[in-house]
């Protein structure tokens, strides 16, 4: 497109100096041609851009990582004249990954059709990811000349990481803790303020209007299996271990949820505080791991490059009973 | 959509582009259907490939694409070697047309020999285009089927470049469908992800175009034409800085690998502004002995006017002359280039050498008389191609001619010939191109009896009628150069002048061409310590003048343009004279050239053309005034003298006394000069009284015309008289109006008050500082200076006057400071100093 533009600047430049060179009439009835042509084809842009709408095609929320997801466009063209060309850019924003600019385009659309532009973006890293429709332009027929077709569209997807299959020490380990467990009491139930990841059926909602402040009821078993993820700031830099650590941890908190029913407890450190997150059903894995994967600081020291290895290496069992995946290390509570 | 409508549709575009380019194309060249090709045949052969195109690159398969391209150039090739003989007759065909326009476009030396009868292989011709449209038409098919706009792009400017180099450009029709064709596969090509939205486009596109078109030539061109002609100026402007800067500065740029820092001689009628003369030395020109007359050294031969050029006929002219005339062409072009110096040849062995020093440009130069080497690449018309270095020829000077050693044997044979080319080629006078000019020679009286009348009455009517102006603009569009410069302008320099001689010799029976090269004034050259004489032309040397052929002896330079730069003195008298000498005619009469606008004031008088009886009765006194000037050498002004005893001893005063003696045509003609001079004052006295045919009273008719060949001694003193008086006059007045100015300035300063006086002061000495170029601040470690600094302060930001004590000071100061920096300047800004001195501070 840039390149006919600028053969067709350049053939205008080369006209004009010909008409100033050569006295031929015929040379300045082309230039005129030059002129008047791409102008008059460029007017039924101007109503053409208004008869055109983009919109982009419903998305799932979650996609797991490593996926490729196929976005989609849907161009609407309302006009009677054909449309030459639209051109769709796009870009795909991923956390820990650089802004990927993609476009497509339609080359020559009929008269009141509807036609879409299939994007396929790499679902690279776990974390929030952004599809922005950047920009839209619609081309008249000799592709010279383009005008934009207004609205900015952006859609939000949850990349997840991937569920990897838990090790027979993991299982064994977790198995026992989780008999362990339902054999002890039943433990008292409570009220405290709502934290991100809480259930939203866990939510006491007559107090909370009362307290003007989401209140959830608890209960604390008097038996849990707690899985106490050990990131930090380090870690979460590195977007490849990060997603690495993230695989076995929602791993191990999905086998936790499936084998511990709602004593499956799953802390992590999120600016310093301790976030807490007990998983009922497996439903509440999701809300969780959204959590756990929009984390962007912990607040812990960045450990030796021999701790962040054992990290990725699985959960093990410390002496307070808890599951910890990675190294205890001062921080921790 | 199916790939058979798909393919019909790039057959349909295909023709709609093959017909519009292939069209442009044959019609720029020339090709007319029916005298060249028949158009049966090859519309049929172009639909065949343009099927053939399309089905080529509609092949996808990588190798049956192969295998096609393979069977088509097998095809080819066979055919190509089976009919290669009527191929290569039709191609005859086409390019002998094609070559008679480039010929005639631009003068160059191409011809297809061609004998076969026309009507008998159109149809030869037609296959032969066809054959070499091929590829083009196969180029144009890969930009339809391929949607490959820019490879369409590529196509048409085949056409167009073949248009402008033709200069003529295709008819609307072909460019109509060009465009359309364009346009279809430029909106193909934006539709082809939907083929059929694509058909839908391109059908409307085209109906639109189409009817956009014709309005657009209807009312759009001749809007545009007359906006075009607004843009005349800007339009000779950007040609003329093409022509007259950019290119000579990009020469200039290149000077050191080829080019020189001198113009190129060439028939450009046009001024080269860009390139200015900056007395840079292009040649150093060292012959053996002195050379007696101004030396003519010729680059540039100009065989037809172009209106705004001289265009060399090429050896084509010739050779195509002497083919239709059953002549013999001689085996070397140096038999006709060195007629001149086979003319003049004597037993004397002289030479030229010329240096190169800086030279640029296209030609060798050399002068008349000088021999050509065969390995040198000349031309028939006498021009040879640039040589770079050093260069030393044979030569013979126009005094050595001796009409009974004149041209001999093979030479005389081969001068016959040529001299039938040279009446018939060089006495063409194109009447309907200068209606005006014609007209004007139709009423005249120049006299064409002989050669030596002719040129002299051309050569005073031009004097007469124009004078030497090297300032002079281009001529203005639409204006012809010679018209202009004869009828309108009437100032001109070299290039007027000889144009305008060339142009009416040849009206009068006088072969004659125009030349460009440069000139040298035979004072210029220094004698060597080796005997040689040696002289350095200068880029400002560059000029124009005719030449005329003399039965016998060749073409030998005229000059025609009165004060040219290149010489000290005007010397067309000096030329007409030689011219004289080598017909032999006699040294002329009083019988002159009488304008038709004046003949009726200016009767002729009716003289007897005899030589002899002419030259007694009417010696050189009214029309020629060299034998005055040398009665009177002191009195001459513009240097229209004949001091030609005198030149020798300029150049060597040893020689002039040996070279007198050996030099019969000299000698002759200094004694015809004495003898004409003696009886000169007589007749101008006579003349005086005579009335209105006498050559006085046509001067006077004439107040404006200034450098004619007719200027008696006692005008010349009355005139130089005048100019004494005018010079006078005009210091006084000067010198009044100076006096005038300081008065008024010091009525200034006088009646200012005392404050406006120190900053009158001050303003004077910073402008007179400044002017001389002493530094910008007065401001020095003296303690009157700092009193003066602190005075001006004092009356910037103060509020109190200065005193009359303070004043003084600071006058005194500003004297003593002007007096210093007067004694330190140089002489020439002492003059400056003293033009500048605006209240008269200074007391030297």
């Amino acid at each position: 497109m840039a390149r006919r533009k600028i053969i067709y600047i350049l053939i205008l430049a080369a006209w004009s100096w010909l008409v100033m060179l050569y006295t031929f009439q015929e040379i300045r009835f082309l230039l005129l041609i030059l002129l008047c042509i791409p102008l008059l084809l460029f007017v039924p842009l101007i109503f053409q851009r208004g008869k055109t709408e983009v919109k982009i095609s419903e998305i799932p929320d979650y996609v797991t990582r490593e996926e490729i997801i196929r976005l989609r466009v849907a161009v609407t063209y309302e006009g009677l004249l054909p449309l030459a060309g639209l051109k769709v850019r796009g870009s795909w924003q991923v956390h820990g990954a650089k802004r990927l600019s993609v476009e497509s385009r339609i080359r020559g659309l009929g008269g009141r059709t509807e036609r879409e532009i299939e994007f396929e973006l790499p679902a690279g890293h776990c974390g929030q990811a952004i599809f922005t429709v950047a920009r839209v332009r619609i081309y008249d027929w000799l592709s010279l000349f383009s005008l934009p077709v207004s609205g900015s569209l952006s859609r939000k997807i949850w990349i997840t990481p991937r569920f990897l299959p838990v090790s027979e020490g993991e299982t064994a380990m977790i198995l026992s803790l989780a008999r362990a467990a339902s054999a002890s009491d039943e433990g008292e139930a409570f009220v405290r303020e709502y934290r991100p990841g809480d259930s939203l059926r866990s939510i006491h909602w007559k107090l909370s209007v009362k307290e003007d402040e989401l209140q959830v009821r608890d209960f604390e078993p008097e038996g849990q299996v707690s899985l106490f993820l050990n990131m930090t700031d380090g870690l979460l830099e590195n977007p490849e271990q990060k997603d690495r650590f993230l695989d076995k941890a929602c791993s191990l908190m999905v086998f936790l949820a499936e084998t511990c029913g709602d004593r499956a407890v799953v802390c992590w450190m999120q600016d310093g505080v301790l976030m807490r997150s007990r998983i009922r059903e497996a439903e509440d894995i999701y809300p969780c791991i959204r959590e756990v994967i929009s984390t962007k600081k912990t607040g812990v020291r960045d450990p030796g490059e021999k701790t962040v290895r054992s990290m990725l290496a699985g959960c093990h069992l410390e002496e307070d009973g808890r599951l910890y995946l990675g190294e205890q290390c001062a921080d921790e509570e | 959509m199916k790939s058979r409508e798909r393919f019909l549709f790039s057959i349909v575009l295909l023709l709609v582009n093959v017909t519009g380019t292939a069209g442009a194309l044959l019609d720029s060249l020339g090709v007319e259907f029916g005298k060249t090709l028949l158009p049966a045949p090859f519309l049929w052969g172009m639909l065949i490939i343009c099927l053939l195109s399309a089905a080529l690159w509609s092949t996808r398969n990588r190798m049956g694409m192969a295998a096609q391209w393979l069977l088509l150039f097998l095809v080819c090739l066979v055919g190509i070697v089976l009919f290669w003989h009527s191929l290569a007759e039709g191609l005859g065909l086409v390019l002998q047309g094609l070559f008679a326009q480039l010929s005639d476009r631009y003068g160059i030396q191409m011809i297809w020999n061609f004998s076969t009868e026309r009507d008998s292989i159109l149809l030869q011709a037609t296959w032969s285009v066809l054959v070499f449209m091929l590829p083009y038409v196969l180029l144009i098919g890969y930009a339809v089927v391929r949607e490959r706009a820019l490879a369409l792009v590529l196509a048409d400017s085949v056409w167009f470049a073949a248009a402008c180099i033709m200069d003529d450009f295709p008819a609307y029709v072909w460019l109509v469908l060009c465009v359309l064709g364009l346009a279809a596969v430029m909106i193909r090509r934006s539709f082809q992800d939907d083929e059929r939205a694509g058909i839908q486009a391109v059908l409307i596109g085209l109906a639109v175009l189409g009817a956009v078109m014709a309005p657009l030539y209807r009312f759009g061109v001749p809007f545009l034409d007359s906006k075009y002609e607004a843009l005349l100026e800007a339009r000779i402007e950007l040609s003329r800085r093409i022509n007259e800067e950019w290119i000579p500065g990009l020469r200039r740029m290149l000077a050191g690998f080829g080019f020189g820092q001198g113009t190129d001689v060439t028939g450009s009628l046009t001024r080269d502004t860009g390139t200015m003369y900056t007395a840079a030395q292009i040649y150093r020109v060292t012959y053996s002995h002195a050379p007696k007359s101004t030396v003519y050294l010729r680059g540039f031969v100009g065989k037809d006017y172009a209106g705004d050029e001289w265009m060399a006929a090429g050896d084509f002219d010739l050779e195509k002359y002497y083919r239709e005339k059953g002549l013999e062409l001689p085996e070397n072009e140096e038999e006709l280039i060195n007629l001149t110096y086979e003319a003049f040849h004597s037993e004397a062995s002289r030479s030229v050498t010329v240096e190169e020093l800086a030279a640029s440009g296209s030609y060798t130069v050399y002068p008349y008389g000088a021999r050509i080497p065969a390995d040198y690449k000349s031309h028939w018309d006498g021009t040879v191609e640039w040589k770079q270095g050093r260069y030393e020829l044979l030569y013979s000077a126009p005094e050595d001619y001796l009409p009974e050693q004149a041209l001999s044997g093979a030479s005389a044979e081969a001068e016959a010939g040529y001299r039938n080319y040279v009446y018939d080629t060089f006495c063409e006078y194109p009447a309907d191109q200068f209606p005006e000019l014609t007209a004007f020679l139709e009423q005249s009286e120049f006299r064409t009896d002989s050669v030596y009348h002719s040129l002299k009455d051309v050569l005073t009517f031009l004097r007469e009628n124009a004078v030497y102006d090297l300032s002079v603009p281009n001529t203005p569009a639409g204006e012809d150069f010679v018209e202009y410069f004869l009828f309108e302008s009437k100032r001109g320099y070299c290039a007027h002048f000889a144009s305008s001689a060339v142009l009416m010799l040849r009206y009068l029976g006088v072969p004659a061409r125009y030349a460009t090269g440069y000139a040298a004034a035979p004072e210029s050259f220094r004698r060597n310590q080796d005997g040689t004489y040696s002289t350095v032309v200068l880029d400002g040397q560059a000029h124009a003048w005719a030449e005329i052929y003399l039965d016998g002896i060749g073409w030998v330079p005229v000059e025609m343009t009165p004060g040219a730069v290149p010489f000290p003195r005007n010397n067309g008298r000096e030329q007409l004279k030689l011219v004289g000498e080598l017909t032999g005619e006699p040294e002329e009469d009083n019988t002159q050239y009488r304008p038709a606008s004046s003949s009726a004031e200016t009767p002729k008088t009716e003289k007897p053309v005899d030589g002899e009886s002419s030259e007694e009765d009417q010696p050189e006194e009214s029309v020629d005034g060299e034998n005055s000037e040398k009665d009177q050498p002191g009195e001459s002004v513009d240097g229209e003298n004949f001091e030609k005893d005198q030149q020798g001893e300029s150049v060597n005063g040893e020689n002039s006394e040996k070279d007198q003696p050996g030099e019969s045509v000299d000698g002759e003609n200094s004694e015809k000069d004495q003898q004409g001079g003696a009886v000169d004052g007589e007749n101008s006295e006579k003349d005086q009284s005579e009335g209105p045919g006498s050559a006085e009273n046509y001067e006077s008719d004439r107040p404006g015309v200034s450098g004619g060949l007719e200027e008696f001694p006692q005008k010349k003193s009355v005139k130089i008289l005048m100019d004494v008086l005018m010079t006078v006059g005009v210091l006084l007045l000067c010198r009044f109006a100076k006096k005038m100015i300081r008065r008024s300035r010091f009525r200034r300063l006088e009646q200012a008050e005392n404050r406006e006086k120190v900053f009158l002061l001050y303003g004077n000495t910073r402008r007179l500082m400044r002017a001389v170029g002493c530094a910008e601040k007065i401001s020095c470690g003296e303690k009157e200076g700092e009193n003066f600094n602190s005075l001006l302060e004092k009356c910037s930001f103060g509020e109190q006057e200065p005193t009359e004590e303070e004043l003084e000071k600071a006058w005194n100061f500003c004297r003593e400071l002007e007096r210093k920096v007067y004694v330190e300047l140089p002489f020439y800004k002492k003059l400056l100093f003293l033009g500048l001195d605006r209240f008269g501070l200074r007391q030297l």
